[in-house]
């Protein structure tokens, strides 16, 4: 038996909560997109950004605790004791709590904190480095906090491989579940939005289309977003949760086997590096679609089509992302292959299946 | 499937290759130095271990970070060791797994100063950040087709690496692994580390009563991990298998071990289950051996209590300084070499024993008998990773 998703915990520029990403694909709800002014060398520009807004982390964690969790941690966090909550199963419960892992995935990792800990050297001198902010810098220090609010003490990583990093966490993780190591896993990926990364996605992408358009892979309109999508992962057949994982596969685009779905999710953002590699799957006549625009531009951005699609299995009905109609039914739904092409010409897809 | 080792490839302060760096740890030699390439402001500025080279010959388009620099050097060697050829690299899926800990954080600081005087830099540091990623670098550079994934673990991320190329060889996914790890000093972890008053200021002096902390020092390892079927295939010699690996994590505290070494205990215990052998049959350890007061004295009481029947026990962290990213994969080839050579090296620095240890390590180089050597790393945010590796008869 292939690893099933038990649970599942969203934090976007849609909300928080797994139900806030389906209020987003039924339009519902509309992301949160707040404008950066930015000053380049050209002077000052506006740039969209999808922005994240981490709300109802203290229901977990007391208030206190909060002001001393950077946002990174505060959106990783959240989105694991979502994820936990969504499934039902109560880890906290368990009596084994080696039996229990966590794979998390970043492109960036906590970039804001790496600027804050230069921040103190620049402001105070090098004499003034922050061990606070040294120590939560580091890209494992999510997991590390994870593990220690929720006390899990299995296998712990963090992998960062930009556009291939959700296939990484996935592909690790039923690796994990497959071979017994564990019998569950949180899985995460995301990534953070500041103002550095702003500044360098407006000075290369200075010739950018005004229109956020995924699925138009030769014009450059990405925009920015940030979030993190948590999912549970684990083996127990008694549990209902939201489909399973068929299958996965990376390698070159060439070679990419990408058959046997009945619908694609394309990670497809609007970076026209990777766009032209879109247009070169051998995808036959299997439909296309890209969320993107839902949750904004990261190299995570896999970790939320995987989401959407098992809320798309779950549902029995593809959301279209083009149209106002919010919802289109397909009653023969059993597979959705979810890509992420980089931009080097690789490529993953992870099949979720019902 | 069994994981099996064909090359080894090294770089850090005691050497520049596998040999040399042998010869050092073998002659008790090491010079720690205030680094030449870090410029502070500290008043005391802690010792470090920094690899002499600049490594110009690895930098032809003048695009690489350190860093990679330093995984080039490894890996050349390590693919020359194992004597594979590109035909036979092309013809396979080659997986790539990699530890660091500064590869993958954009910590560029003269860039980041720039901005913030609102000196409008370009973003080509950004550009080359985006291009140094260790595995995909390697990936990229070689047009290896298999898995590439950079570990980020902090202080096991080398060792973390090896453990995942052991799990897609056993799972078939993969004949061939390039797994290792790569860390440059830099001075976001040089400020970092002093600013957690981790920092020694003297040469480390790893399980010693007097001990002040741990030296920083840069350097990568790499390993190449084949299949048995891929080693009948190039007819290659087997130098050692990877036996057994566990990771987990302590669930304390974000940067110091848990004081009974409950995690370090549990992942000694798995791996070691995982290899087929036990306690008796460990022929040496090559401990984590940070020279830090607390991770000494946890470790070293969690050593004494799983292994009752003295054994030894070497920090190369002396002669090397803590290679971070890169510490778990240099320290794996040190024990590959350690049952190769039937000895390990003094534990360099240790003179006075210290009861919170509960252990004495190498004092001079110690011949050491039997195939099964462990090597662990623990690392910030509490994970602990333990290798154990088989030599001799394999």
């Amino acid at each position: 038996m292939t690893p099933s998703i038990l649970g599942m915990g969203s934090v976007s520029a849609l909300g928080c909560g797994i139900e806030t990403l389906r209020e987003g694909l039924i339009r519902e709800k509309q992301p949160a997109i707040t404008k950066r002014e930015l000053m380049t060398p050209e002077g000052l520009k506006s740039l969209p950004v999808y922005t994240s807004r981490v709300e109802g982390l203290e229901r977990f964690i007391p208030r206190n605790k909060l002001r001393r969790i950077d946002p990174f941690l505060q959106m990783g966090l959240l989105s694991s004791y979502l994820a936990i909550e969504d499934s039902g199963i109560d880890i906290a419960r368990m009596e084994d709590k080696s039996r229990v892992g966590i794979i998390f995935g970043t492109g960036y990792g906590p970039l804001q904190t790496s600027f804050n800990f230069f921040d103190t050297l620049i402001d105070d001198g090098d004499k003034c480095a922050s061990p606070t902010m040294f120590a939560n810098s580091v890209h494992n220090a999510l997991v590390s906090n994870v593990s220690i609010a929720l006390k899990i003490e299995g296998p712990c990583q963090t992998l960062t491989c930009f556009d291939m990093t959700t296939w990484a966490v996935f592909s690790t993780a039923s690796d994990w579940l497959e071979r017994g190591i564990v019998d569950y896993v949180l899985a995460g990926v995301g990534d953070e939005y500041c103002e550095v990364r702003g500044y360098a996605v407006l000075l290369s992408t200075s010739d950018r289309a005004n229109a956020f358009s995924p699925m138009d892979f030769n014009d450059c309109t990405y925009l920015p977003g940030e979030g993190f999508i948590t999912f549970l992962m684990g083996k127990d057949k008694s549990k209902q949760g939201y489909g399973r994982i068929e299958s996965l596969g990376s390698g070159k685009i060439s070679s990419l086997h990408t058959g046997g779905c009945d619908a694609h999710f394309l990670a497809a953002n609007g970076n026209s590096e990777t766009g032209p590699y879109y247009n070169q799957l051998k995808r036959e006549t299997i439909p296309a679609f890209a969320y993107s625009n839902l949750y904004g531009g990261m190299p995570a951005g896999q970790g939320f089509d995987i989401a959407i699609a098992a809320l798309s299995l779950k549902e029995g009905a593809l959301f279209s992302p083009h149209h106002n109609t919010g919802k289109q039914s397909k009653t023969s739904l059993k597979s959705i292959g979810c890509i992420q092409c980089d931009n080097n010409g690789n490529g993953s897809i992870i099949r979720i299946a019902s | 499937m069994e994981a099996v080792i064909t090359g080894l490839g090294l770089i850090c302060a005691a050497g520049e290759t596998v040999n040399e760096a042998m010869t050092t740890l073998y002659s008790g030699m090491r010079n720690p130095a205030l680094p030449l390439r870090i410029k502070t402001e500290l008043d005391k500025k802690p010792p470090v271990f920094e690899v002499a080279s600049d490594l110009d010959k690895f930098n032809p388009g003048n695009d690489e970070s350190r860093t990679t620099l330093l995984l080039l050097s490894a890996l050349d060697e390590a693919l020359a060791h194992a004597g594979i050829d590109k035909d036979y690299l092309d013809s396979i899926p080659v997986g790539v797994a990699m530890g660091t800990t500064v590869g993958c954080t954009l910590n560029r600081e003269s860039f980041y100063r720039a901005y913030r005087r609102g000196e409008n830099p370009g973003i080509e540091p950004i550009g080359r950040f985006l291009r140094n990623n260790p595995a995909l670098y390697v990936a990229r550079r070689h047009n290896f087709s298999g898995p590439a994934i950079t570990i980020a673990n902090a202080c096991s991320s080398g060792t973390d690496a090896i453990g995942m190329g052991k799990s897609w060889i056993e799972s078939g996914l993969c004949h061939m692994v390039i797994a290792g790890g790569s860390d440059e000093l830099c001075r976001t972890t040089y400020l970092g580390f002093n600013s957690l008053l981790n920092t020694a200021p003297e040469p480390c002096r790893p399980f010693d009563k007097n001990r002040k902390g741990l030296n920083l020092g840069e350097g990568a390892g790499v390993l190449i991990l084949e299949s048995e079927s891929s080693l009948k295939k190039r007819g290659a010699k087997k130098l050692a298998a990877v036996a057994g690996y566990a990771t987990n994590s302590d669930a304390y505290h974000p940067t110091a071990p848990h004081p009974e070494g409950r995690g370090l205990t549990r992942a000694m215990a798995h791996a070691l289950k995982m290899a087929e052998t036990s306690p008796a049959r460990v022929s040496f350890i090559n401990a984590h051996g940070t020279s830090t007061t607390e991770n000494d004295k946890v470790e070293g009481k969690t050593i004494g209590r799983l292994f009752p029947d003295a054994l030894p026990v070497v920090s190369t962290k002396a002669f090397t300084g803590h290679t971070l990213g890169a510490a778990g994969a240099v320290e794996a080839i040190f024990s590959v070499m350690g049952l190769i050579d039937g000895k390990i090296p003094a534990t360099i620095g240790f003179e006075a024993f210290d009861e919170a240890c509960a252990i004495e390590p190498t004092s001079e180089v110690t011949p050491v008998k039997g195939n099964i050597a462990v090597s662990n790393s623990l690392a910030f945010g509490g994970n602990n990773s333990v290798l154990v590796l088989r030599g001799k008869g394999l």
